[in-house]
């Protein structure tokens, strides 16, 4: 679980990062890189077009980071937007890694342990009340970027299924998450 | 109903956050939806909220994973990004210098060199821009100083679950030429919620001792410190502000924030 002073140091590094100041930068990187490149990872696969997203993140952060409005944890902003360019290298390189909810255990394994690891925390315990396809589809969306076309190949299921499981999975953790 | 206002109806703002933080857009709806947030605050917040709320999954996956721990080192990628870096910087600062200089190709810079005129032009220029400058240095307070700050603590609203921060206080050095400060920097889309100065106490990161820093107002940038209001910022784990001098508690406490110190940085 992220810790309170590690998410302060995290915000007030990249409002020095707004200043300009590249120590800040530096230090940045030294705190939440390997976290980045695993996220990367998780949607591009491949290290070595994981490492290039990770210095177009960064690179990107400092050029972006006057776009970062206060809103909401610094950290929370660094991983949607590692998250998008991982997925826009993903559709540059064209290149999805299929692999089937059958055959592939260690995948539902790894989030089963993830969604285990969360019990604590209300996103993981709002997850956990949905029906199980409809978990599968928003992880698998959200940590491995996987497309609603993606997702359709991948379960066999119609498109118009596919998006109204995630649309009805994203409405019903908001209540949960709200309540 | 016009663009803005559907966007601003909070179903339609939340389902846009939701879809721009996990699910699945194009690049030009994603840029459409920035620059939505940008003039919209409620799909700004909406965003902010389902990026908090779904970051503890990234990072629940990431502590899954030991092995991943122990074999991944990410610091020999740093050289390229901080060339990139100073790339950009260069490029910029270039392509700054270069708008200002006319080129020798114009006729016109070439008629105005021939003039004996731009002398004196030049002379009575830099005359009244000294006399300038001198006015303004007296005007304007002291700059901030242009190393980075000592310390910083990162302000939010008083038991606040929300991991934002409303302001950042920075704490600069004294050096050769001014005195320590400390410098109130407020988040882009935050308003200054308090009109009326706050009081500024720091606890002793050793005792937990409570020792009162002065009053501020939110709305001063930036403001000199006396030897013992740095020390005592020096020697805190957390700042807090409260609307009367009192010492603080969970009832009187407006804002409070973890003092980060950032001398390591320097070195």
């Amino acid at each position: 679980m992220l810790d309170k002073h590690w998410v302060a140091e995290t915000n007030a590094l990249l409002y020095r990062v707004q200043q300009r100041d590249q120590l800040a930068l530096k230090i940045l990187y030294d705190l939440t890189s390997t976290k980045i490149l695993h996220l990367i990872t998780s949607i591009v696969h491949d290290s070595h077009e994981s490492e290039d997203v990770l210095q177009d993140v960064f690179v990107n952060l400092w050029q972006q980071a006057d776009k970062y409005s206060g809103n909401g944890s610094a950290w929370g902003w660094i991983c949607v937007m590692a998250r998008h360019r991982s997925i826009d290298k993903l559709r540059r390189l064209a290149v999805r890694h299929h692999e089937s909810t059958d055959a592939s255990p260690e995948l539902l394994e790894q989030l089963n342990i993830a969604t285990d690891n969360i019990d604590n925390h209300w996103i993981g315990q709002c997850l956990k009340k949905l029906p199980l396809k409809t978990q599968h589809v928003i992880l698998l969306s959200y940590i491995k970027g996987y497309s609603h076309s993606d997702l359709t190949h991948l379960l066999d299921t119609p498109l118009g299924t596919v998006k109204a499981w995630i649309r009805r999975g994203l409405q019903e953790l908001k209540l949960c998450l709200s309540a | 109903m016009s663009k803005c206002i559907r966007y601003q109806d909070p179903t339609v703002c939340d389902y846009l956050a939701s879809q721009y933080v996990a699910g699945d857009m194009t690049m030009r709806v994603r840029a459409r939806t920035e620059s939505l947030a940008r003039s919209i605050p409620e799909l700004s917040n909406a965003i902010s909220l389902w990026a908090d709320n779904f970051t503890p999954l990234q990072q629940a996956l990431y502590e899954a994973s030991p092995q991943y721990h122990t074999q991944t080192n990410c610091a020999h990628m740093w050289p390229f990004i901080e060339q990139r870096v100073a790339q950009l910087t260069i490029s910029k600062n270039s392509s700054i210098t270069n708008k200002s200089k006319p080129t020798h190709q114009n006729i016109f810079y070439q008629l105005w060199n021939t003039l004996l005129l731009w002398r004196v032009v030049t002379g009575v220029t830099t005359l009244a821009s000294a006399f300038m400058v001198g006015v303004l240095l007296l005007a304007v307070p002291d700059p901030l100083p242009t190393t980075g700050p000592s310390y910083l603590a990162a302000m939010s609203p008083h038991g606040s679950t929300d991991q934002s921060a409303d302001f950042v206080i920075s704490v600069y050095a004294k050096n050769a030429t001014s005195s320590s400060k400390l410098h109130i920097q407020w988040a882009k889309e935050q308003q200054i919620t308090s009109q009326t100065p706050l009081h500024l106490w720091a606890e002793n990161k050793e005792t937990g001792a409570i020792e009162y820093i002065g009053i501020q107002d939110l709305s001063v940038g930036s403001v000199p410190l006396t030897k013992s209001s740095w020390m005592a910022i020096a020697n805190s784990s957390r700042l807090f502000m409260t609307d009367k001098k009192s010492l603080p508690n969970e009832e009187n406490i407006i804002f409070s924030g973890i003092c980060l110190q950032l001398q390591q940085w320097q070195s």
